[in-house]
């Protein structure tokens, strides 16, 4: 059967019904959480209690967060294989400090880490011109052997009353990470689509040559969007020791 | 027939210093090996006996496997992120059929080879007709092959049959059989890569796939045989590891694709396809197998390994420059 037949047949319902599968496939994401959410509804009506859809959330926020600044390497062409060693890290650090109290020595802890893996990956990727894989891989390997000796193996300390609030708190009944995660969507989403960093982020990552000629600084750019897995890395691992 | 940028010209003086200069990754890596040994020599009395030699070519036995497979993939233009798992699934897999299930090694390896053979096949196979990204398709691999190992066994097997052993214990003039056994997977490695038909379409496919498709390759075919090569050389990883320790276990050859990949990139290899060298990745599976027996001579604490070794790949990896732009 030729294609115009195939055409011609489709009534105006099949066309509403290709046009939802359309839709569907568009938005596959969503399709397969709404399928896992009406799988979930029959085999475990558990899910739906009000303590794991609350579970649930504060997960999916961590991983969101994340997820935030991978996607600018990602559109950039790069890739940020290192953002999970910085999060553990970033988590252990926290947990250590509740031991000493000693919280400015965190926030330096904390920074010096960031700025460190996201200076290194960017050197490594804009300067010697390493695969973004292999560069945040090495990256990886550095950052989980720098946290085991520093950790000697071990895992101390529990997390300060305050971070215990930002890591399972709620504001008007919505955990604090969610908060946080819906707060960054929305101004990822502004800066990806509103800023000229974001035309930026998307011509480096469709063209290199062409967005160099036409005056894009490419490297700051990459540089920008390294800085950002690191940044995302280390407020997750926060979030996720408390 | 196609031509390759690989094959060297001939010229008539300061060869070898051209070779060289093309060659730095290749240079460099042996000569820090070189470096290592020599000064470790002189620092420690157990590092200079000849059976702490031996030994360290033993050790490499494992990664030298995996790192050969995954160099045909690399050259191909892939990754194989799978190659650790297919090592774990065909160990582990091997020691339940021979302990709890008591089929007989003879049965037992070739099958867990023809397995590993299998799974590249798969991967290859997919790589090539759907045109995947090879590193997320193998990484999905490895995932489902994490979960099949766990199902096989979530704790160590019983001893499997003493033969089995014997592959690692088995010695000609206290030079192990494993140690030459290698040495001649190098030596066919070596010259299918710079010597054969499929090693020169491996460079073509990796180099310039639009050429060797003009050129009449048919690439799907080369990509899919590197990938088997890659899944034949994991299993005999796996089964050697098996050998070795004696026992099944679900948490070996963990970290395989990860340093396969390290190693061919330390070797020269290039993560874009088409470059690189047998010779290179025969250097950089001996450094990184120095590096980590020098840990253990040394009693470097454990804790600081990793970091250490993390520190080398990067020193590595930034020394040298990219050959082509992204």
């Amino acid at each position: 059967m030729s294609e115009a037949a195939v055409i011609a047949q489709s009534s105006a319902t099949r066309a509403g019904a290709v046009r939802l599968l359309d839709w569907l496939s568009r938005y596959a994401a969503f399709s397969a959480v709404l399928l896992v959410l009406l799988v979930a509804a029959f085999i475990a009506p558990a899910f739906f209690t009000a303590g794991n859809l609350r579970a649930v959330l504060i997960q999916s926020a961590i991983l969101g967060i994340v997820v935030i600044g991978q996607t600018t390497a990602l559109i950039a062409r790069g890739l940020d294989m290192s953002v999970a060693a910085v999060m553990t890290f970033a988590a252990v650090l926290v947990a250590q400090s509740t031991a000493t109290g000693n919280f400015g020595l965190l926030i330096f802890q904390l920074v010096v880490l960031t700025g460190l893996v996201g200076a290194a990956n960017s050197l490594l990727v804009t300067w010697r011109r390493v695969p973004p894989f292999v560069a945040t891989f090495a990256m990886l390997i550095v950052v989980d052997g720098a946290r085991l000796a520093y950790t000697h193996g071990q895992s101390a300390g529990s997390a300060p009353a305050w971070l215990k609030f930002l890591g399972s708190g709620a504001i008007a009944g919505i955990p604090i990470p969610v908060v946080i995660w819906a707060v960054l969507l929305v101004v990822a989403y502004v800066c990806l689509n509103r800023t000229t960093w974001g035309r930026w982020l998307y011509a480096v990552g469709a063209n290199r040559g062409a967005a160099r000629h036409t005056g894009v600084a490419v490297d700051a750019v990459v540089v920008s969007t390294f800085f950002l897995t690191a940044i995302s890395g280390t407020l997750a691992g926060i979030l996720l020791s408390g | 027939m196609t031509t390759v940028t690989h094959t060297a010209a001939p010229s008539t003086g300061g060869r070898a210093a051209r070779w060289a200069g093309r060659n730095a990754a290749v240079v460099l890596v042996f000569a820090v090996t070189a470096i290592l040994v020599v000064g470790a020599s002189f620092m420690s009395e157990t590092f200079r006996d000849p059976e702490n030699f031996v030994d360290i070519l033993r050790q490499s036995i494992p990664l030298a496997l995996a790192t050969i497979g995954q160099l045909f993939v690399m050259l191909a233009g892939g990754t194989d992120m799978s190659v650790g798992m297919i090592a774990r699934v065909v160990g582990l897999g091997a020691a339940v059929a021979m302990t709890t299930a008591g089929l007989p090694p003879y049965l037992v390896l070739p099958l867990g080879l023809a397995v590993g053979a299998l799974l590249g096949l798969i991967n290859g196979a997919i790589v090539a007709r759907f045109s995947a990204q090879p590193f997320i398709l193998t990484l999905g691999t490895m995932g489902i092959l994490y979960g099949v190992a766990l199902a096989i066994s979530d704790g160590p097997t019983k001893l499997v049959p003493v033969s089995v052993l014997q592959i690692y214990e088995m010695s000609i003039w206290s030079i192990p059989l494993c140690v030459l056994a290698m040495g001649v997977v190098w030596l066919i490695a070596w010259w299918a890569l710079a010597r054969s038909h499929f090693g020169r379409a491996t460079y073509a496919v990796g180099g310039s796939p639009v050429v060797a498709r003009l050129a009449g390759l048919n690439s799907n075919r080369v990509i899919i045989l590197c990938y088997v090569l890659s899944g034949l050389t994991s299993a005999a990883a796996g089964l050697f590891l098996l050998a070795r320790s004696g026992v099944g276990n679900p948490t070996m050859a963990i970290g395989l694709e990860f340093q396969s990949i390290v190693a061919a990139a330390i070797g020269g290899i290039s993560l874009y396809g088409g470059r690189g060298s047998i010779l290179g990745a025969f250097g950089a599976v001996l450094l990184v197998t120095v590096i980590s027996n020098l840990f253990d001579l040394f009693q470097f604490s454990a804790y600081w390994q990793n970091l250490a070794l993390g520190v080398i790949v990067v020193l590595a990896v930034a020394i040298h420059k990219s050959e082509k732009p992204r």
